[in-house]
């Protein structure tokens, strides 16, 4: 059941519910989200990766079943270029996208909830006067999962005919919450072994650590 | 043994692609070190006071990570959930126990 702004207003006041700064208005059922700084819009270093796989005498493609973001974000993530032939370029204060320009820029808000006893899940979508210039504001992720609390980083991506332009604070996004039918469990089920515990070879657990640094999580044994 | 769910782990803290991100790694409880990307939020100082949105100021700092606890095991290891939602292990020797005060979060 998707929160109103009565209850939305509610959950922020007894701090079930973070956005911070706290909005200046809540609509029916969803909230505002705005970009943040100009400095926070951020695009992919394409070539700068390409010459990097070629110096390793590697494929220029990017794997994604091998792809960690966290890795890989701090490394090829720049700034918005000046350079007016990109897909993205900055003119002042702007971010302007040409058609399947791609940027990502996260929100001013903080957004999500407490890190214990979460009641709520909150869902990142589009504006529909936005998106009927073609503009995307997230790709296929949503779920801020409960729990959890941070500035979102939005995928935006210009799919339609127009350049657009995008600056600091614009309202681009809106936030609606959605309650938990119950709280998130907060025991580890039964024979589940975390990454990085000690003797779990032979432990009989039915569970198993995943390949890959414990980027898989945990995964059934077949 | 304290029973706390809020905990701290030391951590070393890398700067993310944005300012709202932060890299962290830590030891796990079978020596290995896992490394993962989470929000400003849950970076701590080593005195418990969050870090501020130009810090590290360097390539790194060491730190403090909010985690919670998810189990004590009798063998000296406490499993966690890390605020990427993955379930770890380390030393319990590492563990830090927070106490929150106002908008910080103090180790005791």
């Amino acid at each position: 059941m998707f929160l109103s702004d009565r209850d939305l207003a509610q959950a922020i006041d007894s701090k079930l519910l973070i956005v911070d700064p706290r909005p200046e208005r809540i609509d029916t059922c969803a909230i505002d989200l705005h970009l943040d700084r100009i400095e926070e819009a951020k695009v992919w270093s394409v070539e700068k990766y390409e010459k990097s796989q070629r110096v390793r005498g590697a494929e220029p493609y990017l794997r994604i079943g091998s792809f960690h973001y966290k890795d890989f974000a701090p490394e090829y993530l720049s700034p918005v270029p000046a350079d007016t032939s990109l897909p993205v370029f900055r003119d002042g204060e702007l971010v302007v996208l040409r058609q399947n320009g791609f940027v990502l820029w996260q929100t001013k808000e903080e957004v999500g909830t407490p890190e214990e006893g979460a009641r709520f899940v909150c869902f990142i979508e589009g504006k529909s006067s936005r998106a009927r210039t073609g503009l995307l504001i997230h790709m296929t992720a949503p779920i801020i999962h409960a729990n959890w609390r941070g500035k979102v980083t939005l995928e935006i991506c210009n799919l339609g005919p127009f350049t657009v332009a995008l600056k600091a604070g614009d309202a681009v996004a809106q936030l609606a919450v959605a309650a938990l039918t119950s709280p998130p469990l907060e025991r580890r089920p039964e024979g589940q072994i975390a990454i990085g515990q000690r003797n779990v070879e032979g432990g009989g657990s039915a569970i198993a650590r995943a390949p890959g640094n414990g980027e898989g999580g945990l995964t059934l044994k077949a | 043994m304290f029973t706390a769910r809020l905990i701290a782990v030391p951590c070393k803290i890398f700067n993310g692609a944005f300012s709202g991100d932060r890299v962290v790694e830590f030891e796990l409880a079978n020596k290995s070190s896992y490394r993962t990307l989470v929000p400003r939020f849950y970076c701590l100082h080593e005195d418990g006071v969050r870090i501020k949105e130009h810090e590290p100021i360097t390539d790194e700092m060491k730190g403090l990570l909010l985690c919670k606890v998810v189990d004590f095991l009798p063998d000296g290891e406490t499993i966690l959930e890390v605020p990427d939602h993955k379930r770890v292990a380390v030393d319990t020797s590492m563990v830090r126990k927070i106490q929150p005060r106002d908008e910080e979060l103090v180790p005791v």
